[in-house]
């Protein structure tokens, strides 16, 4: 705790402390009093005391063991309200009554605890880390709004006024005067200053000032408290409801099997619960612009509400707005929670004496200033950094929130947002680029007329690159697109779809995608698959009739589907009509004739070469797919291919490229350099070697022929 | 028409039309009494009129107009349950209560049906096709589950336990016994042979059995229609027009402020109307295996809703059992749902005579049918053809539907389908690829000792190939992965990010990656960021703080990103030498001293190429971005990089390689007869010098050794720097 020992920052911590102490039994006070309402109302006064027990508990945990120093812990409102719930429906009465609320309450934060204390051990606190970015704004937003709710109410200002008239009454007016114009000048100077001390001088001068005015006018604190100018308190206990509390007997009276009959509501409480506090270290992130360990959050909260549990109190977590506060002001010590526990300790224990030194408005002007500071941040500053569409759900989660309460806010957030989220994804054009075989070739190497017929037939095998997740939202625009394409003119051989830039598919991709294979199996174009996940495959083959799923081609990459599909188009090209062929062939023979020359040219080329060097070529015979040159293996010599063909492949064992005969595989320069990739036969080949040394020869005694291979290669080489 | 008149389609038409017309009278009797229920009792027999009328041009303007052939189109049940409740709430009475429930039904009718032909006019469909299969599964076999419970209940079954004893009574057992054996008869035949002559034949057949079995038991058809075992007829309608809103005496009765009230619950009737026919439609789809025009079908029902809505009646969609049942049964012909409006008409306008002829139990039996072939293809069989997570789903859905209805099963189903796609969206992960600038070089040439820092430090730059759609569901976990690499040890000076890959990305996702860009900039790690988004541009520009966006590393492709950040590794290990990190220096030495030694051997024996032919090379200085060779022209010679750089770049601008000084533009340029493949510009200042195809000639024939030499190291050039995207 060194870097709190600074005396500004002790002071800040120590203020800040109160304040949120205030703050707190403040909020829980009226909250107890609901939980502990109806048949509990007798028990009011120890139920208050138990609820303000349990917060000093978690907070003082929440205090020692969170992430962040300044943090500070208490039962989140939604959970109270739920416990509320339970005790309406309780059928019991008296102690028994009591007894069992207790128990209930243990129950809930030994749940809660257990919960949120194993997320976080097996470091599940991520995963419960989806909380959407507008969702966290309206939230924190709306948390603003509460702030300002809760200060005009305890300055006397409600909706619940009768007369609008009554607000000018003098202690009224002076009440929430007061709280306003502290508020508001809290919140515009500490717009133009930054320094920590702000807040402490303010508070001490206007407790000062307040007393003065007070004594000024004459009034005591006694008629100031009775006018609502003091912080009121917890009331005092005429029947020993310390003593109630204490008691561990008290369990002995519960009723377990009615407890035993709460478990739904408990599980609701705990998810809730578990709910505030991922949405509370959401926004606390956001807000504070600071890093926290979720999983250790979880486990401190999960200890705190253990231990809160053992003493029969509610769960907590880390609250908001004066954790937010204590960063804002850059109280970053343990000292402010610790505060704040202690503060709400003394008030659960000796009643409302120190709280009764604090003038009203001044908790609700500094409750005034920190739902300006959230309003403003997530409301207003927020509009500039948000597209209108997301400010849209923002305000929207914030009137939901603010008029339906905070599930209703968090169900139709999450619902618009997914609902946002699920147009902009089927929104996405799942066909990353289309092409045919005319635009791109596989690497295959193939003779000169082949290579024509694909460059006059290659739009007849379209291709698609698909991306992303494909699912219901854009399957069916994708299928009908697809079901489309076979409509073409020329009607396409084949059509492939290559999924390895897919992150997945889901069910109805598959089915869709398989009614797209259908259709095209009774128009006869062939489908070739490349890149397919195991889902994808099983769901096909589950889902297709066994002679269509064996009609489809399914390739390991690319290159091979897309070569598969050139097989198809050469073959149709073959296999056409007889009258269509002639017609074909005479345009097919103009764009070969100067290809069909140039190859020819250099065959003889090659052939007179191979002829002139034959005394120093080695003949070499490769069976498929046998290795020609090792990954990494240093250059045996130029490799002169006179039959067959040969390709490069990576390491995955794709292939990047192919050559045939009159290439030149690997060079003669002797040197470090190593081949990239591995050169195999794709099919029987042989290769004429020509070692370094026989270059280096040539070069000595036969210039010329040097020339004249060094020229063939310069111009042929391949792999 | 013409192919429709084939005597082996039209008697299965004409078969599975009377049963079909004897299932919706009774369904629409049954729905109809719920709808005019409560003060709108005493018009029950109007109202059911009024929807057999419009059950009647529903299914005539669809056999017609739609594009499956068999297709039988009513009102939905759904639809009924919201015109009931829009009946419930209308604070009228008397006649002026049935006019004015006949008002907004009409209303309702044609804003639905205007609602769907503007649709599939304006070819929307697209827009409202997102069925997911599960659900259209789940919806189908529950659809199965409530045909087979009305069936049932057609045959006098109730499932209470009360009405059990009774269900064993001489007559209930007939009735339900006969519908039951005739129903599971029909599935087993069905499932063994399929012939379309199955039906009728077994229809008359057992309508024969049965009133011969009627007369040899000596019942008379008035007992046998008393104890239920033939169809009862419907309820004599009181005096009055058919159509009331045509009715000059009654239109004026209409409480338009009542049917202005009704605005949210017309429109609850429209959306539901909507719902349920995309339901049906791809609900058909699949059960059918047919592929259906969505468009025109919209365009039909719009229609058929409409020419319903002006006679008072409800909006239509069609109905799959039926229409499933004509296609299984070889009636797919427009004659069957003809034939199914006409004598739905025929009900309407003369009564029931034809009708009351067909025994109850053969009606519910052949609903039992249609529901236990559903259930069998929808929920048993599926059940191999679906992962077990979709498969729950398609339970549940039918689950739902069964005991709380459509609407309910749809939307149940919806969200968990919703929720299992986020979370398998969440669960992808957005990482495509990682790499350092060890594994990956960018093309830019560098000098050896540059190679060396980078082959040494190169671990420091982190760089991911980002993929899909990043949003709130894995913007988290990644930044969470992204913040766990900047505590690796040696840390890294720079991580890149490679968006290329990335289809979009919602707010939560930008806020997370400006989190991620806030802590590296704090602890002095530089962020490059490629082919973002356009959203993710802006959008990070608008909530980082300006310091911090202007520190951002842009770049215009992976390969100048990854350029940038070899730069910033670069420059971290020159400050550490500067700082005394002498002893990484020592083992770069190391590593680079083969390579610098290769390097300086190729450098002398270019430098002595370069002098042996200073004499016909003809040099030539370029600005940074000037081309030195266009795409497409025609190399002037070999032109070789004397000093300076100069690129290679695509149609785009991106740099596919860079040639350095002592490489060749392209070597193969020597050969002649070549053109550039791509376009080349100068990186930086730089001089190339050329060798003109004519002194080459002369070369060769003068200097042969000469340039045997300078093809020779243009051999070994090729293999080091080959052309990217040259074809041969």
């Amino acid at each position: 705790m060194n870097s709190g020992a600074t005396a500004g920052r002790v002071s800040s911590a120590l203020t800040l402390g109160l304040i949120a102490g205030s703050n707190v039994v403040v909020t829980v006070v009226p909250l107890g009093s609901v939980v502990f309402s109806g048949a509990l109302a007798p028990y009011s006064i120890p139920g208050t005391r138990l609820v303000l027990l349990g917060n000093a508990i978690v907070c003082l945990f929440i205090a020692m063991g969170s992430g962040y120093r300044g943090a500070v812990g208490m039962s989140p409102p939604a959970t109270l309200v739920i416990l509320a719930g339970i005790a309406a429906t309780l059928p019991l009465q008296s102690d028994i009554l009591f007894a069992t609320m207790v128990a209930t309450i243990t129950i809930a934060a030994l749940a809660t605890g257990l919960a949120t204390m194993l997320l976080g051990s097996f470091k599940l606190a991520n995963l419960m880390r989806f909380v959407p970015f507008p969702l966290a704004c309206g939230f924190v937003a709306r948390i603003g709004g509460l702030c300002f709710k809760i200060a005009f109410s305890l300055m006397g200002v409600t909706a619940a006024l009768p007369n609008p008239g009554l607000l000018l009454q003098p202690f009224t007016a002076l009440n929430w005067a007061i709280g306003v114009a502290y508020g508001l000048g809290l919140f515009l100077l500490t717009r133009r200053r930054k320094s920590p001390l702000i807040l402490p001088a303010s508070f001490v001068l206007t407790i000062a000032a307040f007393y003065l005015v007070l004594s000024f006018l004459g009034v005591s604190p006694a008629e100031a408290e009775a006018e609502g100018l003091l912080l009121a308190g917890v009331s005092e206990s005429a029947d020993g409801g310390l003593r109630l509390l204490l008691d561990p007997a008290i369990l002995g009276l519960a009723d377990w099997a009615v407890v035993a009959a709460q478990v739904p509501i408990l599980l609701a409480l705990v998810l809730m619960t578990v709910l505030c506090l991922v949405i509370y270290l959401g926004a606390f992130e956001l807000a504070g612009n600071l890093e926290l360990d979720w999983n250790s959050e979880f486990r401190i909260t999960g200890l705190a509400s253990m231990a809160a549990g053992g003493f029969g109190t509610p769960p907590g977590c880390l609250s908001l707005p004066p954790s937010l506060r204590n960063r804002m002001f850059g109280v970053d010590t343990r000292l402010a929670g610790i505060t704040t526990a202690l503060f709400v300790a003394t008030v659960c224990v000796f009643g409302n004496a120190a709280l009764r030194l604090v003038p009203t408005p001044l908790v609700g002007g500094m409750l005034l200033f920190t739902g300006a500071m959230l309003l403003d941040a997530w409301l207003v500053q927020v509009r500039r950094k948000l597209p209108g569409p997301e400010f849209g759900i923002v305000v929207l989660i914030f009137l939901t929130i603010l008029f339906f309460g905070f599930l209703a806010g968090v169900g139709v957030g999450a619902a618009v947002l997914v609902v946002f989220l699920l147009t902009r994804l089927a929104a996405l054009d799942p066909v990353e680029s289309r092409f045919t075989a005319r635009q791109r070739r596989s690497s295959r190497s193939r003779p000169i007329p082949d290579q024509a017929i694909l460059r006059m037939h290659g739009e007849r095998a379209l291709a698609y690159e698909l991306r992303g997740y494909i699912f219901f939202g854009t399957a069916h625009t994708l299928a009908d697109g697809l079901k489309q394409s076979l409509q073409s003119d020329p009607k396409p051989t084949c059509i492939l779809l290559d999924f390895g830039n897919t992150t997945g598919v889901d069910v109805s991709a598959v089915n869709a995608l398989g009614r797209f294979i259908l259709a095209a199996h009774h128009s006869g174009t062939r489908v070739a698959l490349s890149g397919t996940s195991r889902e994808l495959d099983l769901g096909l083959k589950q889902g297709l009739p066994l002679s269509v799923h064996d009609g489809l081609l399914v390739a390991a990459d690319t290159d091979q589907a897309l070569e598969r599909c050139e097989d198809l188009v050469l073959a149709a090209h073959t296999h056409a009509p007889d009258d269509e062929p002639a017609r074909v062939d005479s345009g097919l023979l103009e764009v070969v004739a100067d290809d069909l020359a140039a190859y020819l040219d250099r065959q003889i080329l090659f052939e007179d070469l191979v002829a002139d060097l034959d005394a120093w070529l080695e003949p070499l015979d490769f069976a498929t797919g046998e290795t020609i040159v090792a990954t990494g293996e240093k250059s045996r010599g130029a490799l002169l291919l006179a039959t067959g063909r040969a390709g490069r492949f990576d390491a995955a064992g794709s292939r990047l490229a192919e050559c045939g005969p009159g290439e030149v595989i690997g060079d003669v320069n002797v040197g470090e350099r190593r081949t990239p990739g591995e050169v195999r036969a794709t099919e029987p080949c042989r290769a004429l070697l020509l070692t370094p040394a026989a270059a280096a020869w040539l070069e000595r005694n036969e210039e010329a022929l040097a020339l004249r291979f060094y020229r063939y290669v310069v111009a042929n080489a391949a792999l | 028409m013409s192919s429709d008149r084939r005597l082996t389609t039209v008697i299965p038409a004409l078969t599975l039309a009377l049963i079909a017309a004897a299932n919706i009278v009774v369904g629409t009797v049954a729905l109809g009494s719920f709808v005019y229920a409560g003060d709108l009792a005493p018009y029950s027999a109007q109202g059911i009129r009024l929807i057999l009328l419009g059950c009647c041009l529903i299914a005539l303007i669809t056999a017609l107009s739609s594009g499956l052939r068999g297709a039988v189109a009513t009102p939905p049940a759904p639809l009924m349950i919201v015109m009931a409740g829009i009946g419930a709430s209308l604070a009228l009475q008397g006649e002026r209560l049935f006019v004015t429930m006949a008002a907004i039904t009409a209303l309702g009718a044609l804003a639905t049906g205007l609602c769907a032909a503007l649709v599939g006019c304006f070819r929307l469909t697209h827009l409202v096709r997102f069925v997911p299969y599960p659900l259209a599964c789940g919806f189908v076999s529950g659809t199965g589950a409530v045909a087979i419970l009305v069936a049932l209940s057609q045959l006098g079954v109730r499932l209470e336990r009360e009405a059990l004893g009774a269900l064993f009574e001489p007559v209930a057992l007939s009735r339900w016994g006969l519908g039951v054996a005739y129903g599971l008869g029909l599935l087993a035949a069905t499932k063994r042979w399929k012939s379309p002559l199955i039906l009728p034949a077994s229809f008359a057949a057992a309508v024969a059995l049965f009133h011969l079995s009627l007369t040899w038991f000596e019942v008379s058809t008035e007992e046998a229609r008393t104890a239920g075992l033939l169809f009862a007829g419907m309820a004599e309608a009181p005096e009055g027009a058919l159509l009331p809103l045509l009715d000059p005496n009654r239109l004026h009765l209409v409480d338009w402020a009542a049917v202005a009230g009704q605005a949210p619950n017309i429109l609850a009737l429209i959306l539901v109307g909507l719902l349920c026919l995309v339901i049906y439609l791809s609900g058909l789809e699949l059960a059918g295996n047919v592929e259906l025009d969505w468009n025109r079908e919209f365009r039909a029902m719009g229609l058929a809703s409409m020419a319903s809505g002006l006679g008072s009646g409800p909006p239509g969609s069609i109905v799959v059992p039926i229409t499933l049942r004509n296609l299984r049964l070889g009636a797919d012909t427009r004659l069957a749902g003809v034939f199914t409006a006409l004598l739905v008409g025929a009900a309407l306008l003369f009564g029931d005579a034809v009708l009351s002829l067909v025994p109850l139990p053969l009606i519910g039996g052949v609903l039992l049918f249609t529901g236990a072939i559903m259930l069998d293809e929808w929920l048993i069989k599926v059940r191999r053809r679906l992962p077990w997570p979709e498969f729950a789903i398609v339970v549940l859905i039918f689950l739902t539907v069964t005991f709380f209805g459509f609407l309910a099963g749809v939307g149940v189903g919806m969200s968990v389908l919703v929720l299992l796609l986020i979370l398998r969206l969440a669960a992808t992960d957005p990482v495509k690829a990682q790499f350092t600038a060890r594994d990956r070089h960018s093309r830019r040439m560098r000098p050896v000792p540059d190679r060396g820092i980078l082959r040494l430090q190169g671990h420091r730059l982190r760089a991911y190939e980002l993929r899909g759609y990043i949003f709130f569901g894995s913007a988290h976990l990644l930044v969470e992965r992204l913040r766990r690499s900047l505590s690796g040890d040696p840390r890294p000076v720079c991580i890149l990010l490679d968006f290329q890959a990335v289809s979009g990305c919602d707010i939560s996702a930008v806020t997370a990656f400006g989190r991620f860009i806030q802590v590296c900039d704090s602890s002095g790690t530089g962020v490059v960021l490629t082919g973002m988004p356009g959203r993710l541009a802006s959008e990070l520009e608008r909530s980082l703080p300006p310091d911090v966006h202007g520190r951002l590393l842009l770049a215009r492709d992976a390969d100048q990103a990854l350029e940038v950040g070899e730069d910033r590794v670069l420059e971290a290990h020159a400050s550490t030498v500067g700082g005394g990190g002498a002893g990484s220096d020592a083992s770069l030495l190391e590593i680079v001293a083969d390579h610098l030694e290769a390097h300086l051997d190729r450098q002398i024996v270019f430098e002595r190429l370069v002098e042996e032919l200073d004499a016909w090379l003809k040099p030539r200085d370029y600005e940074p971005g000037d081309t030195i060779a266009a795409a497409g022209e025609a190399f002037r010679g070999l032109q070789l990089v004397v000093s300076g750089h100069a690129s290679v770049l695509d149609p785009s601008g991106a740099r596919l390689a860079q040639r350095s000084p002592g490489a060749a533009i392209d070597p193969r340029a020597l050969v002649g007869g070549q053109t550039a493949q791509r376009e080349i510009r100068a990186g930086d200042t730089c001089r190339i010098a050329t060798l003109g195809a004519a002194d080459a000639k002369w070369l060769e024939e003068n200097r042969t050794a000469l340039m045997v030499k300078l093809y020779r190291y243009l051999a070994a050039e090729e293999r080091s720097s080959p052309v990217p995207g040259g074809e041969r």
